[in-house]
């Protein structure tokens, strides 16, 4: 950034002039030129902008605030309003996105109509983006300017649309982000309806053994969390469920989900586990990434919650031979196998939505230099979070899978999958933030079992920000893991051992270390869920170039989206650690909890007006309307539309497509929209 | 006729934004300080969808040089199908004006995500660059509302 | 421009056109023979119709005061149902009338009016149920101004019924006459294989874009914004159309080239997907624009880009074309 004009009046706001000549009964605007201390006056001449406008019909007062959203610049402005008897405020400041709200409650405050404010954005939109040409981004700081004014003039007054609230909120997604949020939902009265597609709630870190940097066991620290989730009456479980369709707004969202059969009464199964001990048909375990087998009858893990079984269709012999089989249905005491289950659908009302549908892990097999899916001895950090974990396939044993003896010389690779240029589709740029410290922890744990185990670590650089990280990982260090800066090329197995060589650079020494290794574990990158896509089109919530969720605002707004009453709660949003998923979890509660408080809504009013005098009854608008905000009705005058202000989201489709234009938009009207674009021209 | 201080022609383009990403991707080149020309300014609708190919007629005939709209990527749209009526209409418009004669680049669309602060940056160079290259418009620009009157051909 | 079906100074006394009947060669004799057929059917079926309190009214063309020329008339007793004829005069398009008619009725559609009922229809406009739609298999209609430019001397059809595809509406009722009149060479439906309804427009696309500009300009030039091309098409019904409206005013009054091509500009994407080639617009016009350059272009675009064809057999009561869209519509255009 330069540095101040000399010509910028910091001190006390420079009054413009009072132009009570020609105002006439038009409109009486007032137009505050921002400084934004020096974000907008290093770049834009603001007191020029100020006098190119100060003149202009209709503008009764013109001036430029150091900072206009400080209450020192609030008042001038309500000052005015009251004393100046303004009917229209312009604010040539940062985006609206950042403080239309804040301009309008002062208008409302004031006693103006809080839809008769128009903002001109000379920051984010010119002084941030022409740093470098003062005289240009004046002129376009008076052309913005101007054209705000001109669309101010023919602004209308509105009233807010008033929408009443369903008292109760959907969390997506039950690993500890989505578990954290429902329960900060139903401590504070929510009535919650907690939705996870798969059998059982607990995510990832039902997964892991233990978490970092503290070493406490995971499950040991979440299942109490996933119990009180079964316990609390305030929320409804509803688990191997997914989101089919939502409708509507704020207050009154309209939830179609779709309960996948489990093939077992829940009510009724005790989980006694008889049924998966005879049952015949044998399956690869996912909760163990497939290093053991499960039965087609099977419980996720023994904490699971809903604490009941499931039939897997794959692989159970009733569905596969043809309705044979039946050992479970026989064996069970409690007749809770049921095969005539089907898929259902469910309907909810609730008033706002949590999104916590966590990642998923990147696909090591994509990295083919690396060898895993091909080469046995090669895992990833999720398959050692199993395979050491004491209910995993090896009971706790640290064994590597090509003979489940025990490894003696480790290697990490951290980075695969994340901060990666080659990763094409989008994603994988970005770091992954918890791989350093999973490893650090994972490496800790091998040299806690076998203090003789050889750990390399082959690192891009060792991120350890957070409470606690960088001690643990210099406590690593000391008992001498062996962190490499430099990653491996490839990996190349020997076919008869099947142990893994690894030639590697290490950048600060600049040796070429050659290394031979038991076993290799990949430390790889959290990736956006399977089915996130379409998830964020049915919730109509925007993404980002990462693929992740978007949020409402980067610094201000972490836990929500860009819809109101649709918040954000773990790596749904980007990859993050357990505290900071918990953490965003409690936000994003407190945020649905508020909208959830009060008995109505309050809906902006930017919906289309039809004039029937106009309106033909082509019926185009109500086809073309995703959200049923405008239907056609029989009138004594014909078939006419009638928008049904409530559903309308006020895109603008309609009234672009009504071809007797009679459909016109409040607040971006014809008029309104050209005006602007005349004065945009008009100026040199 | 838009000059610099020089005295040189600079081009004036009106660009309609969407709302949801469009214009929060222009928000978000300026908050990343990513530079690009002054002579594009910004009319921001809430849907691609909403802006009727007259309004951009009006733009050329009240002298833009060039008129940019830019909406959420195909299966973004805020309003769920906004831009993919919008990308019909312009499809066609597009065409239309060129038959006519109107120069190829003086009416351009984009998509751009919340995101692409960088796309945006991006865009805005293109575009400008383009109608750099095609020079003053003439067409279908209104003769009394040309300052002086250059290359009016009307 | 193709001869109408070989000459025969039928054109003689122009103005008067007394004799515009085609009788100099065997294709002529043919269509005449077919057209007086088809009368015979239309006053039939108009007559049953009425009698049977089937239509409160039934629209057809009659002799108008002009030898050369017919009128549209509006039946209402079976007894008058004699004044009805049918011949390459009946250029004028009777759907027009059906949006302003209450009770039920009766009206005889070619295939180009057939084509804008089916929109009028899919618009709601018109109520399918109220309506008896006879359709003539149509051999084109002639083209008044250019006999007129020629002296008299030539017969020709309308340039929009040289191009047409589908001379048969695409909802009918009763087909008049039956299908067994004779395609006419170059006239509506004939399907030979030279033949390329867009040729022309495909052949004024690959001027340079400075000739098509002074093309457009000195055609739009002329422009009287009488707005006499917006009356008279049977799919401009807005009550208010956006050339009048005052707020914003989208078209100066003050004539200017710009606001006369913004005017017609902004008909042709109102019409897109829309305008089914009937000609009337063109008929209309005082000052003789080659208004269907525009109009025949967004035909040619919306087939090419989106496969839509306005009120064809096949998009008959399909959403408009701006209405619609599917996921694989062009983006190449798009940054």
């Amino acid at each position: 950034m330069g540095v101040a004009h000399g010509e910028v009046k910091a001190e006390a706001p420079h009054m413009g002039g009072i132009n009570e000549a020609g105002c006439g009964r038009g409109p009486r605007i007032g137009v505050y030129v921002c400084h934004c201390g020096l974000n907008i006056a290093a770049t834009v001449d603001v007191a020029r902008v100020r006098d190119a406008v100060a003149g202009l019909p209709g503008v009764v007062v013109a001036r430029d605030n150091k900072y206009t959203c400080s209450e020192v610049g609030q008042k001038t402005i309500a000052d005015d309003i009251k004393n100046l008897n303004l009917d229209r405020v312009v604010i040539a400041s940062c985006s609206p996105r950042l403080h239309e709200r804040t301009f309008r409650e002062l208008m409302a405050r004031s006693g103006l109509n809080p839809f008769l404010l128009e903002m001109a954005n000379i920051r984010e939109q010119c002084s941030w983006v022409h740093g470098h040409d003062r005289e240009a981004a004046t002129r376009k700081a008076v052309a913005l300017t101007r054209a705000a004014i001109a669309r101010a003039a023919l602004l209308e007054p509105l009233e807010r649309n008033v929408g009443s609230v369903t008292k109760s909120a959907m969390v997506i997604g039950g690993g500890v982000a989505g578990i954290s949020a429902a329960l900060y939902l139903a401590n504070m009265g929510v009535k919650t309806y907690l939705v996870e597609r798969e059998p059982s709630i607990g995510g990832h870190m039902a997964m892991l053994d233990k978490t970092f940097p503290t070493l406490d066991c995971s499950l040991c620290i979440l299942s109490p969390k996933m119990v009180e989730v079964r316990e609390n009456s305030n929320i409804e479980l509803l688990s191997y469920t997914e989101v089919r369709k939502v409708e509507g707004q704020v207050g009154s969202f309209k939830v179609e989900l779709l309960r996948k059969p489990r093939y077992i009464d829940e009510a009724k199964c005790v989980a006694c586990g008889l049924c998966a001990e005879k049952c015949p048909s044998k399956a690869p375990d996912e909760f163990n990434r497939g290093y053991s087998e499960r039965k087609a009858i099977y419980i996720p893990f023994p904490q699971a919650i809903p604490a009941s079984y499931v039939i897997d269709p794959n692989y159970c012999r009733y569905f596969t031979r043809g309705g044979k089989c039946r050992v479970c249905e026989k064996i069970c005491e409690r007749g809770a196998v049921d095969f005539s289950q089907r898929e259902e659908i469910v309907t909810l009302d609730v008033g706002a939505i949590v999104i916590a549908t966590g990642f998923e892990p990147y696909d090591a097999s994509r990295k083919t230099q690396y060898g895993y899916g091909r080469f046995p001895n090669v895992i990833t950090s999720l398959d050692f979070e199993r395979i050491i974990c004491a209910d995993g396939p090896t009971h706790g044993k640290l064994k590597r899978p090509s003979d489940w003896e025990i490894p003696r010389r480790i290697a990490f690779i951290q980075c695969v999958g994340s901060r990666d240029e080659h990763e094409t589709d989008g994603a994988g740029k970005y770091c992954s933030r918890v791989c350093c410290m999973i490893t650090a922890k994972q490496a800790f744990m091998v040299k806690e079992k076998y203090p003789d185990a050889e750990v390399y670590v082959y690192h891009t650089d060792m991120r350890t920000a957070g409470k606690g990280f960088e001690e643990f990982y210099q406590r690593g260090r000391s008992e001498g893991i062996v962190f490499v800066r430099g990653k491996p090329g490839e990996i190349v197995e020997n076919p008869e051992d099947h142990s893994l060589r690894v030639v590697a650079e290490d950048a600060d020494s600049g040796c070429i270390l050659d290394l031979t290794f038991d076993m290799v574990v990949l430390a790889i990158g959290l990736r956006p869920p399977g089915g996130l896509v379409e998830l964020a089109q049915k919730l109509n919530v925007s993404r980002s170039a990462d693929g992740f969720l978007l949020e409402g605002h980067p610094k201000l707004r972490p836990a929500e989206t860009s819809i109101e009453g649709i918040y954000l709660a773990g790596c749904a949003q980007f990859p993050k650690d357990i505290p900071d998923s918990v953490a965003q979890a409690g936000c994003a509660a407190a945020a649905a909890a508020g909208v959830l408080a009060s008995d109505r809504i309050e809906m902006d009013p930017l919906n289309p007006v039809v004039d029937e005098e106009l309106c033909i009854g082509c019926r185009l608008c109500e086809k073309l309307c995703p959200y049923g905000g405008i239907k056609v009705e029989k009138t004594d005058k014909g078939f006419k539309a009638r928008v049904i202000e409530l559903a309308c989201k006020g895109c603008g489709v309609c009234g672009a497509a009504c071809s007797a234009r009679a459909i016109k938009m409040r607040h971006y009207s014809d008029e309104q929209i050209y005006a602007q674009t005349a004065a945009l021209l008009e100026v040199g | 006729m838009k000059m610099n201080q020089e005295g040189e022609w600079e081009p004036k383009i009106v660009a309609f934004l969407c709302n949801w990403c469009s214009y929060a991707g222009a928000d978000l080149a300026g908050t990343s300080r990513i530079q690009y020309p002054p002579n594009v300014r910004v009319i921001r609708v809430p849907c691609s969808g909403r802006v009727d190919p007259l309004l951009i007629l009006k733009c050329l005939q009240r002298g833009a040089d060039g008129v940019l709209v830019s909406g959420c990527h195909p299966g973004d749209c805020h309003y769920i199908a906004g831009n993919y009526l919008a990308r019909r209409k312009f499809a066609m418009l597009k065409r239309l004006i060129e038959y006519l004669g109107v120069e190829e680049g003086r009416v351009q669309f984009s998509w751009v995500s919340a995101a692409e602060g960088e796309k945006f940056a991006d865009v805005i160079k293109t575009v400008t660059r383009r109608v750099r290259e095609l020079g003053p418009a003439r067409k279908l620009v209104k003769v009394r509302e040309m300052q002086g009157g250059a290359g009016a051909s009307l | 421009m193709s001869d109408l079906l070989g000459v025969s100074g039928i054109m003689s006394g122009i103005g008067g056109m007394n004799n515009w009947k085609r009788d100099s060669d065997v294709n002529g004799a043919a269509a005449n023979e077919a057209a007086d057929r088809v009368a015979q059917d239309i006053r039939r079926i108009a007559r049953k119709l009425l009698s049977d309190g089937e239509v409160d009214v039934f629209i057809g063309y009659g002799q108008g005061t002009l030898p050369s020329r017919v009128t549209p008339v509006f039946i209402t007793r079976p007894e008058d149902a004699d004044a009805l004829i049918w011949d390459a005069r009946c250029e004028n398009d009777l759907v027009v009338y059906l949006p302003g008619i209450e009770g039920k009725a009766g009206v005889v559609v070619k295939g180009c009016d057939g084509r804008a009922l089916a929109r009028l229809l899919a618009e709601k406009q018109v109520e399918r149920d109220r309506l008896k739609i006879v359709a003539v298999e149509c051999a084109g209609v002639i083209d008044r101004k250019s006999v007129k430019r020629d002296g008299g001397n030539r017969v020709h059809l309308h340039p929009s019924c040289q191009v047409c595809e589908e001379r048969t509406a695409p909802v009918y009722d009763f087909l008049a006459g039956g299908a067994t009149g004779p395609v006419v060479p170059g006239g509506p439906g004939d399907k030979s294989g030279s033949r390329d309804p867009f040729g022309e427009i495909r052949e004024f696309e690959a001027r340079a874009s400075e000739e098509r500009w002074n093309y457009f300009s000195q055609e739009f030039d002329r422009c009287i914004l009488c707005y006499a091309c917006r009356q008279a098409c049977p799919l401009c019904y807005c009550p208010e159309c956006f050339a009048d409206r005052a707020t914003p005013k989208w078209i100066g009054k003050d004539r200017a080239l710009s606001d006369k091509m913004v005017f017609h500009l902004g008909r042709a994407i109102h019409l897109a997907g829309r305008c089914i080639d009937c000609g009337a617009c063109v008929r209309a016009c005082p000052m003789g624009i080659d208004l269907r350059k525009l109009t025949r272009k967004m035909e040619k675009d919306a087939r090419e880009l989106f496969g839509y064809e306005a009120g064809k057999a096949a998009a008959a009561g399909a959403l408009p074309l701006f209405a619609s869209f599917t996921r694989e519509d062009p983006d190449d255009f798009i940054l």
